[in-house]
């Protein structure tokens, strides 16, 4: 039964509209996948050496065992945060004669495959045949590649359970981001050596293989967690847990004074408090903004300050640019409406740029941190901004005309390709590299003081320049309206 | 208030409409019937310039509407759930579509009161995102917004589907109790609902316009049943 039910499932997979794209895309995405999980194989490769780097005075098998346990929590609060029971899918199935609590047998052992819980086989798999099989042979190989598996298991399991039985309110989650950052610095500490126990069960698993039934059962016992969970309320409004009351907004007295375009703002910023995808994909944002501290390294030795732009421009455009990509497709499923009845064009297209405009302004205000690690990074900052404002913003508003495949801003965000077409891959080139190119050209010929100038200048000019690009692009918009409303007929 | 000539939209070589003439005066309950594919959903497509004509131009009081946008300060419609934001709550749409039409947020909410019985006490403080409402819940707001603005013509694409018997009823007698000089366009399946409301009704085959039936109530519901059921029309 449960394998005509994962055949189902598959069909499902193979037979969606997902794959239904043109030619050239699905071969940019493939290699696109093909690349990540070069990287990522790579990077197990040589986790040995990177290990033996940062951690000088401890066995590499050890000092990866102990990282264990940060990816353990850390990944259980991921899991908290982001996963969902996919209880919708055995609806069709509810009225069959097929027992209830075979179907739930089906979805946990189905969500056993997720591809999270698959992504650490790709780490460690090479890691574990470079280094622990030579050292420990194969049996001890097999038992510790299975007690770290276990662990991604025994997460995505506890995970769905957490989630059915707490709610999730800003302050639960905030607090138990706390409580983890908390266990980590007593960790780093040796208050509380967690991670060392983490890492020297994991030796003793290498040490007698047969330890490794431990974490299997605790997965099986993890398993009758959700099991249970399920069987007791076994009827879908229970399973799905229950709809909180929604209260309307008011909305925001500084952003009427903007007038419609400052309506415009707010239904953004309510779209992507209310959906799953753009909140997903700004949480990365906010991530990345960590970015340029990598980069420092570079302004110290004074190699390449491009490269330092280039860290900058990623981590202030990366707001812009990831919730930008489908500015126009998050709105695919009321366009129609916004064609129809009295929206004035203009201020739409300003609502997105005002939008812009306060992505970037915070992450101006974070990033001009860095100058306190390296004064220098202050000009960067600032040119940054400038030309996210002056040049980029605009090409995004320009891109998003192009945006003919419509989204579903509630669907997850992660490994969602939904609404991905040329414009996203035209995008990436205007908004990163351009700036970047520039930039070294001009520190190759003037120096890079220079660079960042002329780019600010231009970035200057642009803003100047507002009203007449505005007006170019609500023409495009105009011009292209009916062919984004055709496209958007499609069923997301 | 609505002239087209000559319209016609084509996907392909399928005919979707071709219209030769049709005017519309100001004030006119209008009624467009035909079966499922018909081109119903295209003409009122094409009034909201929401796709092209391949040949034709649609006018609205003398101006054409894919030249101007004038058209959009006196029109209401609601055509599908593409008219709806999903992830508001009805009066944040409500109020949304209102400032559109300069209405702050009290002039929205006593305008809202008139739908007090049409919205059965479920639309207004339901504590739900309307994503989350039912279909006949969805329309109801739908055809609401579609007034709001005061507007001179509403375009309603089967407004009677979806909702349930009393709520029909109410919609019924919210349109005969909408102002005169309001030009009111609907398209139903629903026969005996949509010859209650409209003086003219419009029969769609094919993307043509076959019958035009004017003033004449107690016989046109006659007269579009035995159409419909594959009969010779009666004299």
């Amino acid at each position: 039964m449960i394998r005509s039910l994962l055949l189902q499932s598959w069909q499902a997979q193979v037979r969606s509209p997902f794959w239904e794209r043109g030619l050239v895309v699905n071969i940019l995405l493939g290699l696109l996948a093909l690349y990540l999980l070069g990287n990522f194989l790579f990077a197990g490769y040589f986790l040995d050496v990177i290990l033996e780097n940062s951690v000088p005075d401890e066995h590499p098998i050890a000092a990866l065992s102990g990282i264990f346990f940060f990816t353990w929590i850390a990944g259980l609060l991921f899991r908290f945060l982001m996963q969902s029971f996919p209880v919708i899918d055995i609806q069709p199935y509810l009225l069959l004669p097929v027992r209830r609590s075979k179907l739930f047998h089906y979805l946990l052992f189905r969500s056993a495959f997720n591809v999270v819980n698959l992504f650490p086989l790709v780490f460690i798999l090479p890691f574990t045949l470079k280094v622990v099989s030579t050292e420990y042979g194969a049996v001890a190989q097999l038992a510790w590649i299975v007690s770290v598996m276990c662990l991604a298991l025994f997460n995505n399991f506890v995970g769905f359970y957490l989630k059915r039985q707490f709610n999730m309110s800003p302050f639960a989650i905030l607090g138990a981001f706390l409580v983890l950052c908390g266990i980590a610095y007593l960790d780093t500490q040796e208050w509380l050596p967690l991670s060392d126990a983490f890492g020297s069960a994991f030796m003793a698993i290498l040490a007698n293989p047969v330890l490794s039934l431990i974490p299997v059962a605790l997965v099986v016992v993890a398993y009758q967690l959700p099991f249970r969970a399920l069987r007791s309320n076994a009827y879908l409004d229970t399973v799905e847990g229950r709809k909180e009351r929604v209260e309307s907004t008011e909305g925001i007295a500084a952003l009427r004074r903007l007038g419609m375009a400052g309506q415009f703002v707010q239904m953004e910023l309510l779209q992507i408090a209310r959906n799953k995808r753009p909140k997903t994909m700004l949480l990365m944002a906010v991530l990345i903004l960590f970015y340029p501290f990598f980069s420092l390294e570079y302004l110290e030795n004074g190699s390449s300050f491009s490269m330092v732009f280039l860290f900058t421009l990623m981590a202030t455009t990366f707001p812009m640019a990831t919730y930008g990509q489908f500015l126009i497709a998050w709105e695919s499923s009321f366009f129609n409406m916004l064609m129809a009845r009295r929206v004035p064009l203009m201020e739409y297209m300003k609502g997105k740029y005002y939008l812009f405009t306060l992505f970037n302004v915070a992450a101006f205000c974070v990033c001009l941190l860095y100058g306190l690690a390296d004064l220098r990074m202050i000009p960067i900052v600032v040119v940054s901004f400038l030309v996210n404002m002056g040049i980029t913003a605009y090409i995004i508003l320009f891109l998003s005309t192009y945006n003919s495949r419509p989204v579903n801003p509630e669907k997850s965000a992660f490994m969602n390709w939904e609404g991905v077409g040329a414009s996203q891959f035209l995008l990436v080139l205007p908004a990163f590299f351009l700036p970047v190119v520039i930039h070294l050209l001009l520190q190759w010929v003037l120096g890079w003081q220079w660079g960042l100038a002329v780019l600010g200048v231009i970035g200057i000019v642009g803003i100047l320049l507002h009203r007449p690009i505005m007006q170019a692009i609500v023409r495009q918009l105009g011009r292209r309206k009916y062919d984004l409303i055709d496209a958007y007929k499609q069923e997301v | 208030m609505i002239h087209l000539e000559q319209l016609s939209k084509k996907y392909g070589s399928k005919v979707a409409l071709d219209i030769e003439q049709l005017d519309i005066p100001a004030g006119e309950r209008f009624g467009l019937v035909g079966n499922n594919g018909a081109g119903k959903t295209t003409l009122f497509s094409l009034l909201l310039d929401l796709i092209r004509p391949t040949t034709g131009t649609v006018w609205s009081k003398e101006t054409a509407v894919s030249n101007s946008d004038t058209w959009k300060d006196y029109t209401g419609a609601f055509i599908d759930e593409s008219f709806l934001i999903g992830y508001q709550t009805p009066e944040e749409y409500f109020n949304f579509v209102g400032q559109l039409y300069g209405m702050n947020p009290s002039d929205v909410k006593l305008f809202l009161e008139r739908f007090t019985e049409f919205f059965n006490g479920e639309i207004l403080d339901s504590g739900k995102y309307i994503r989350n409402m039912s279909k006949g819940n969805k329309k109801k707001i739908g055809i609401a917004a579609a007034l709001l603005g005061s507007p001179e013509l509403i375009i309603l694409d089967e407004p009677f589907a979806n909702l349930d018997p009393s709520s029909q009823i109410r919609l019924k007698n919210l349109i005969r109790e909408l102002p005169p000089e309001l030009t009111v366009l609907i398209s139903s399946h629903d026969l005996a609902h949509v010859t209650e409301v409209c003086q003219r009704i419009v029969l769609l085959e094919d993307g043509k316009v076959i019958r035009d039936i004017k003033d004449a109530p107690e016989r046109t519901l006659q007269e579009l049943e035995a159409y419909f059921a594959g009969e010779e029309p009666v004299g």
